[in-house]
């Protein structure tokens, strides 16, 4: 082995590591090299360990398991007729399906998402209407009480202070009950209405998140 | 030598020889192989340790038509070094304790 050789070998070894790293790695051995000049060449090549130890030492440094990359040493480890394992099992449906789909490009893989969903529609665009039917026809309900008592409540009031002056026993009782209104407005509709408003919410947030994840695991994919 | 050179050590002996002076990667095997059987292989990771530990840094300089990688010691570097230095003084009165006569 020469120089240009032990160079090449480690750098074909120290591919799985950032070009920085990289960079920086060859940089210091080409040095120790113009350094020793070419006479003592032979010298340091004998001094320094073999590419493939030295490539190791220095991808466990950075957190890279040298035998978990096949690119590494896959020129020394596969040599012909040594492949003596058995043939891998045919695969199910499923996996084949999984393989093809792993191996299609991100467009294509939304397509088919979009195609999947349309075609799916029936199912769950039926339920998911359901659903935002009935939340949407509850709230409608919260409204339409707190509007009325709200409403109700003021009207009485003031048809009270009204007659107060006309005949002041009636008007007295209309303002009575109107008060009444206006404080079961306060103590029993309103609290329903935040309560069903903040339930909203964090519905509207748990379906926003579910979604986002499960775009995220696509993308993942 | 019978002892092997754990990395700590490694690690203040090289900060030692570059807080001497600045200089580069061939120069500092050189100097701890005087003292030390330590392989081409177990210097580089050291000193690319220190580097990002950032204890060292480098610049280059033209030396006979190419750029020769320098190392220098940080103010960080000399912290460690100190705190090296304190520790194997400990460490060696300890042993000393016990192995002199």
């Amino acid at each position: 082995m020469n120089r240009t050789e032990f160079m090449s070998a480690l750098e074909k070894r120290l591919s799985p590591l950032s070009d920085e790293d990289r960079e920086d790695a060859l940089r210091y051995y080409d040095e120790l090299f113009d350094e020793a000049g070419p006479i003592d060449e032979t010298k340091i090549l004998n001094d320094l360990d073999d590419p493939d130890t030295i490539a190791r030492q220095i991808l466990a440094d950075n957190g890279i398991d040298p035998d978990g990359r096949p690119q590494f040493m896959i020129d020394d480890v596969i040599t012909p007729n040594q492949s003596g394992s058995n043939p891998p099992p045919p695969k199910s449906t499923v996996d084949q399906f999984k393989e093809d789909f792993g191996r299609m490009n991100r467009n294509t893989k939304i397509l088919l998402i979009i195609a999947l969903l349309i075609v799916t529609s029936p199912v769950w665009g039926g339920i998911l209407s359901g659903i935002l039917g009935l939340i949407f026809g509850l709230m409608g309900i919260i409204f339409g009480l707190v509007i009325a008592f709200t409403a109700g409540g003021v009207g009485l009031v003031i048809s009270g202070i009204v007659y107060l002056f006309k005949v002041p026993p009636i008007g007295l009782c209309i303002l009575g009950v109107g008060l009444i209104v206006i404080a079961l407005d306060i103590l029993i509709i309103f609290p329903l209405l935040k309560w069903s408003v903040g339930l909203l919410i964090k519905f509207i947030k748990w379906a926003v998140d579910t979604i986002r994840g499960m775009i995220a695991k696509k993308q993942q994919a | 030598m019978g002892f092997p050179i754990s990395a700590a050590l490694l690690d203040s002996m090289v900060l030692a020889i570059v807080e001497k002076e600045d200089t580069y990667g061939y120069e500092i095997t050189r100097n701890l192989r005087e003292v030390a059987d330590v392989s081409e292989s177990t210097l580089y990771p050291v000193l690319r340790r220190l580097q990002k530990n950032m204890l060292l840094e480098t610049y280059d300089r033209e030396y006979m038509g190419r750029n020769r990688r320098y190392y220098r010691v940080t103010a960080k570097g000399i912290t460690a070094l100190d705190d090296y230095r304190a520790q194997w003084q400990h460490h060696k009165e300890m042993i000393d304790s016990i192995l002199e006569k």
